[in-house]
């Protein structure tokens, strides 16, 4: 047999999805999204008050070595404080975009 | 209003990544046919490989902006779809041996040959092709029916091209056979 003729005939072959294939396929698609989007919204508010918490207590760690009677950190008694504050937000504010992100992520 | 037919895959991609699912379908209307070919051609099952469609377009959905816009969308699709494809089969190996599948998938019209209309015809070329080795099917759909070249399908299937080559023989050799123990002589009506 020719090649043409070859070709001609697996031109022929091609199979056919069921009728309802695209609207079956678009529905798990938007379930499959909805579950996706459900998991991080419910996973983004515990995360966001864990690193909340979790950045104040650091804060207050850091703040009360900083004391002037605190042996560990005694070198950075001498620290100011503005700058520790501002390091602190700027984590803070890092950590909260980078949730910002995910979440739009996902839910795309 | 723009016609569907003139927006190209990429136009569609970057519109499905801004949120239009509606673009998604027009993306799957028009590959799909091809890609539920190319997965039949492997798990010789028109149901499995239904299946296996419809799980790869969900992932290409969720994965489609990591799609870089390097290669053809169809043959980063199609690659997807091969990959899929052999890892439902090495799962379904086990349990239901691939001859099963061809006889369970088209048997039943087998005897009504002096009827070679255009469905008829798609049938027992489908048949031929169901009785050929997975991968040459595969070969022979990639080369003929989605008209890549032997380095494109070697990117999809990973296979070597001197295997492809070697496969393209064989496939055209053994259709050709296929057929003509089908069909005898009412193979000319397929030409």
């Amino acid at each position: 047999m020719k090649e043409e003729h070859i070709k001609k005939i697996i031109k022929k072959s091609t199979i056919e999805t069921s009728d309802h294939f695209v609207e079956d396929l678009m529905t798990a698609i938007e379930s499959t999204s909805e579950v996706r989007h459900a998991s991080v919204r419910r996973y983004f508010k515990p995360v966001l008050v864990s690193c909340m918490v979790l950045v104040a207590g650091l804060s207050f760690l850091l703040l009360k070595s900083l004391g002037p009677d605190l042996g560990v950190f005694s070198d950075w008694a001498g620290a100011q404080r503005t700058p520790v504050f501002v390091a602190v937000l700027l984590v803070l504010l890092y950590s909260l975009n980078s949730l910002i992100k995910l979440n739009s992520a996902v839910a795309r | 209003m723009t016609n569907s037919a003139q927006i190209t895959d990429n136009d569609l991609i970057r519109k499905v990544i801004e949120g239009d699912t509606h673009a998604f379908k027009l993306l799957v209307q028009r590959h799909k046919d091809v890609s539920l070919s190319l997965a039949f051609s492997i798990l010789k099952d028109r149901s499995v490989a239904q299946d296996v469609l419809q799980e790869v377009f969900i992932k290409v959905f969720h994965k489609l902006e990591t799609f870089r816009f390097k290669s053809a969308f169809s043959t980063w699709l199609y690659r997807i779809v091969v990959n899929t494809s052999y890892n439902e089969l090495k799962r379904h190996r086990g349990t239901t041996s691939m001859h099963e599948y061809a006889t369970e998938s088209l048997s039943p019209i087998v005897e009504e040959r002096d009827l070679l209309k255009e469905k008829d015809q798609k049938h027992f070329i489908n048949l031929a092709l169901l009785r050929l080795r997975a991968d040459e099917a595969l070969v022979l759909r990639l080369f003929y029916l989605c008209e890549l070249s032997i380095k494109e399908i070697a990117e999809i299937t990973k296979f070597k091209p001197p295997k492809i080559k070697v496969d393209l023989h064989r496939g055209r050799e053994n259709l050709n056979f296929q057929l003509r123990q089908l069909l005898g002589e009412d193979i000319k009506h397929l030409l």
